[in-house]
């Protein structure tokens, strides 16, 4: 009994503290209109991004803040850049995007020494044409320089480029 | 392997892990997952340490005439009870009484965790959340697309820069 009140409190805890789901049947923000809001919170005093912020639990804000400072700093023709590709993948079906997002997490709970090298690997891997993509992952090279679950991202990322 | 607490799904295999009643084949794929993601080897941790603790603690055996001490006991405390404990002793002891109020504490738990400031949302907020949501999704998605250029050349050239 108690362990089942314990388990059951542990679980529900996990469900309350992420980030609420959207709504079924919610009206998905298209693409233009999605770059128009980041454009105004992009524009706006930092008092009143304060105030929009001020409800949410506090790592939370700072994520959102951190990220849009890290936008913020970015040169104009990279900020135009993103967003053109924010409009490609907001066009994707939705199972497809929440993949891509779901093997992001992923990446980033992975050491960071080991990040770089997957990016870089990634970047690589774009570049060749599928079949020699194909080949090259087949390879000894391939695994030996990276661990079973590190292939398996890489297969799932570039997965998502020929899908 | 899909992330049982990042997806919600196959959560009972996280909970039969920790309490050891996962087939072999299952707990290898698991535990090889776990040892990549940091939120489930933070679960796992916990329900080991709640496991442990419950595994430590003996009950100590009970005197030949417990019983009896007991009946004895129960039938002195019923006579010290005022009038108010005994109409309210029915409901206390039914099953469903202790049932309802762990579901409602329960509930509670997570009501508080999710405002933790003990804020409710009013309604007129929703376009304000729904905004931040908005954003939110939108810097995310570009701080994955600034790392990772998941966009297919073939799609990308369709559409001018």
């Amino acid at each position: 009994m108690f362990r089942a009140i314990a388990v059951t409190i542990l679980l529900s805890a996990g469900v309350y503290g992420q980030r609420p789901a959207p709504r079924p049947g919610a009206v998905r923000p298209g693409p233009a209109r999605r770059a128009a809001v980041l454009e105004r919170w992009n524009e706006m005093s930092p008092e009143e991004r304060q105030k929009r912020l001020e409800k949410l639990p506090p790592e939370r804000r700072q994520r959102i803040e951190e990220n849009l400072e890290r936008y913020r700093n970015l040169p104009p023709e990279e900020k135009e850049r993103l967003r053109n590709r924010v409009e490609i993948f907001s066009h994707l079906p939705p199972a497809r995007q929440e993949q891509a997002r779901r093997l992001f997490r992923r990446f980033n709970m992975l050491p960071l020494e080991r990040q770089q090298p997957l990016r870089e690997e990634f970047q690589k891997l774009r570049g060749m044409p599928a079949g020699e993509r194909r080949s090259y992952m087949d390879s000894e090279e391939f695994h030996n320089r990276y661990n079973a679950h590190e292939r398996e991202m890489l297969h799932e990322l570039t997965g998502l480029l020929s899908q | 392997m899909r992330c049982p607490i990042e997806t919600r799904e196959n959560a009972e295999l996280l909970l039969d892990y920790c309490a050891r009643k996962l087939d072999p084949e299952k707990a290898g794929v698991l535990e090889r997952h776990i040892a990549t993601c940091p939120a489930c080897r933070e679960f796992r941790d916990a329900q080991k340490l709640l496991w442990d603790s419950l595994d430590q603690w003996d009950a100590q055996p009970v005197s030949p005439d417990f019983d009896r001490r007991l009946q004895r006991r129960i039938e002195q405390e019923e006579q010290r009870q005022g009038w108010w404990r005994r109409l309210l002793s029915p409901l206390l002891t039914r099953p469903a009484v202790p049932l309802t109020a762990t579901a409602c504490l329960v509930l509670a738990a997570g009501f508080i965790l999710q405002n933790p400031g003990g804020n409710v949302q009013p309604v007129a907020d929703s376009a304000v959340v729904r905004e931040v949501e908005q954003v939110e999704r939108t810097l995310d998605d570009i701080e994955m697309l600034r790392q990772f250029d998941l966009v297919a050349r073939a799609e990308e050239s369709k559409r001018p820069i």
